[in-house]
């Protein structure tokens, strides 16, 4: 297909919407007075985020962007809306004090980012001794997590555990008496 | 399922064991408190009986790794011989090797059990036997202390991260511990969301170095991969930066230093002794081998990055001891003055990463010493430059002098109910011995003669200058800023001294210490005072240690 005598394939044209959807409702959570309608675009901007990763052929980190982020994080965040009861109330709105300070911070951290970023060299499998590895299936991410991982696969179930003691510790109602 | 070389992670392993008995068991017990369970086995207690073993076993680690860079083992990389030493690896399946349990880690596993040995007797004494979650504080203690001895010998990024992530969520919650009191909730937040601000910077910025590097995350495989151009590239030095980001804001160094006055001052006074002894000890080992392991394989002043942290540590010097002058807490005076502390610390990381290694030695912690020819005794593995030995010698010097300052503002803080330094006047005739022992500490802060602090100033500043022979004029200037900062901090360090010798008393009642306190206090000062007494062993030991990291 050609528009304006560029060739344009569905590839782009994929990437073309899903960014737009990203970087939209990305805008749209933080402009979004309503703090439950903020929340609920940062759910379509993390889905956004999915989709680039099924253009990249990452499959599995697609799908674990959707489950985690989009099921579990959103909800989470929707849930702790719900439970504070002052942010529920009509009229609350999202506090943006200084507009032009921050997005401005935010516009030069994006040009810099992407000069250093656009203009560097991207070094290619210079280390590993074998064939590069394109397997990027659940089998290689069982894989390394099992295998070459397994020291931080195990660190990170003591990381949740701590996560869940602090959780307890600071979430308990502390009534005189009881321990 | 193969793990891994088990005996070499077995502190940090004995301590997450510890401390699930202790949550287990004082969760238990506290359903009837100051009976049944709770009487027979008093956490409070508990918990620094199974610490002990643990601070023995990690100096017992420390000697075997010794013994271990005695040895040479000879490598065949390529079709050259290359001797090293041996230095054990923690390697999974795959060869990948996530943990180097060499002297220098296990040193710095020490200083963490020690220091959180010692908070654990100041807890003793600050906290009564009736507080709330008992259990939970001291396993999540531990575990924050097996996380700090777990960053100090990692060396793979996602070791790393998850390391100094484990240690961060335990010391969030510990920040906010007391729940009745406003200004512990408040650090509590305040520490929080910078924590993960600065890492969520610093995950971007591993990520980054991840991928221009060609895609691994092991801390040799990046130094190989930042060999190539890629070392030159814009992405390489938003990663390095963004990366250095995530461990400044665990030193509190100084552009990420904001968190630390409000968090010193609203966390539980044990707390704010761990934050700026173990954490930073963590923070300290992770960075210096992420500079000299990864990042610094080429003559360092070519590079940008090594030039912000010349700036940044002499930056954490001037604003801490300057911004502490005026306090009026000596929670937050202590915070600003551990600030500048970090400052003098970093003198020695700047210049020992002028010891860079060379690239060959550097292979055989990839993997896994495949190639291993002979394995013989060495003739002597002994590291003469004083930078990194200076470092050694002062954070164990810090440990003992900043704890023991800490111990005694918890135990005048829980008797006087108040922070203030207006407080401490006339304390050497409320309690005398507190109130020598303050001094001792302070001056040794500050690094006056008899004292650990003068010991590692002096190696530190003797090493930036020893290395500033070499045309690197940056280490000359900063070891003689450091001189004058110490001169500076003696000013408001001098100034709680004055005061509680020569300032009237006020009629009020003498305090008495606890033996728990005391006992702190006495080790502290025995770590202060003795160490000049050893130093030429010390610092014999000392450059054992650093032989096995930088050869």
């Amino acid at each position: 297909m050609a528009i304006l005598g560029f060739e344009i394939t569905g590839y782009q044209i994929a990437f073309v919407v899903l960014a737009g959807i990203t970087l939209g409702s990305a805008a749209l959570v933080v402009l979004m007075p309503n703090i439950m309608r903020a929340a609920l675009f940062l759910g379509l901007t993390l889905l956004g985020v999915a989709g680039l990763y099924v253009l990249m052929n990452a499959a599995f980190l697609a799908a674990v962007q959707v489950m985690i982020y989009v099921g579990a994080v959103t909800t989470m965040i929707i849930l702790a809306i719900f439970l504070s009861h002052r942010l529920m109330q009509v009229g609350f709105a999202q506090a943006i004090h200084n507009p032009v300070f921050a997005f401005a911070a935010a516009g030069v951290m994006f040009i810099f980012l992407f000069i250093t970023v656009a203009n560097s060299l991207w070094v290619r499998d210079i280390c590993a001794p074998g064939p590069a590895n394109t397997d990027v299936g659940v089998h290689a991410v069982a894989n390394a997590l099992l295998q070459p991982y397994v020291f931080p696969f195990e660190l990170a179930s003591v990381v949740l555990l701590v996560a869940l003691v602090g959780a307890v510790v600071i979430a308990k109602e502390d009534r005189p008496g009881e321990p | 399922m193969f793990i891994g070389n088990i005996k070499l992670i077995a502190p940090a392993l004995y301590l997450c064991a510890a401390a699930l008995v202790v949550l287990i068991l004082g969760v238990i017990a506290a359903r009837k408190p100051g009976k049944g369970l709770d009487y027979q086995l008093p956490t409070q207690y508990l918990a620094p009986a199974l610490m002990f073993p643990g601070v023995v076993y990690a100096l017992w680690a420390v000697l075997e790794s010794l013994i271990e860079v005695c040895y040479t083992v000879d490598v065949l990389i390529g079709y050259e011989l290359v001797r090293v030493p041996a230095v054990a690896l923690f390697v999974t399946r795959g060869g990948h090797a996530q943990l180097t349990a060499d002297p220098f880690g296990a040193l710095f596993t020490l200083v963490a059990f020690a220091g959180t040995f010692i908070v654990m007797l100041v807890s003793l004494d600050y906290f009564d036997a009736a507080q709330p979650h008992k259990a939970e504080y001291y396993s999540l203690v531990m575990f924050a202390t097996a996380a700090a001895s777990l960053a100090a010998c990692a060396s793979d990024l996602i070791a790393i991260y998850l390391s100094i992530e484990l240690l961060s969520l335990a010391s969030y919650v510990l920040a906010c511990f007391v729940k009745t009191d406003r200004r512990s909730g408040e650090a509590g937040l305040k520490y929080f969301l910078y924590g993960a601000a600065c890492s969520a910077v610093g995950l971007y910025g591993m990520s980054i170095l991840f991928g221009v590097t060609g895609g691994h995350t092991s801390l040799s495989a990046i130094a190989r991969g930042l060999t190539t151009p890629a070392a030159y590239s814009g992405a390489a030095w938003v990663g390095i930066v963004f990366t250095l980001v995530g461990f400044g804001f665990k030193l509190a160094l100084v552009p990420f230093q904001f968190w630390a006055p409000d968090v010193y001052q609203g966390a539980p006074t044990p707390i704010t002794a761990f934050l700026s002894v173990v954490s930073k000890a963590a923070g300290l080992a992770v960075l210096v081998r992420f500079l000299t392991a990864a990042v610094f394989l080429f003559p360092p002043q070519n590079f940008s990055w090594y030039w912000i942290l010349v700036v940044l540590t002499a930056g954490s010097m001037f604003f801490g001891n300057l911004v502490a002058i005026p306090q009026r807490n000596i929670k937050r005076m202590l915070a600003y003055s551990s600030i500048a502390q970090i400052g003098y610390l970093m003198i020695g990381v700047v210049s020992a990463v002028h010891a860079f290694p060379s690239l060959e030695r550097l292979v055989p912690r990839l993997w896994n010493l495949p190639n291993v020819i002979v394995r013989t005794r060495a003739a002597s593995w002994y590291y003469e430059p004083w930078d990194m030995v200076g470092l050694v010698v002062y954070i164990v010097a810090y440990m003992f002098m900043n704890l023991g300052a800490f111990a005694v503002v918890a135990g005048i803080g829980t008797r006087t109910r108040s922070d203030a330094i207006d407080d401490y006047a006339g304390l050497m005739q409320r309690s005398p011995f507190l109130a020598a022992a303050l001094t001792v500490f302070l001056i040794s802060l500050a690094g006056v003669p008899p004292t650990a602090g003068f010991v590692g100033k002096f190696l530190i500043f003797g090493g930036a200058i020893q290395h500033a022979g070499q045309n690197h004029p940056e280490l000359a200037v900063l070891a003689v800023l450091g001189i004058i900062n110490s001169i500076i901090s003696a000013y408001y360090y001098l100034n709680v001294v004055r005061l509680m010798f020569f300032a009237p008393a006020e009629d009020r009642p003498s305090l008495r210490a606890s033996l728990a306190l005391n006992a702190v206090v006495a080790i502290c000062l025995v770590g202060t005072l003795g160490l000049i007494a050893a130093a030429g062993p010390v610092v014999d030991f000392a450059s054992l240690v650093v032989s096995g990291f930088l050869d």
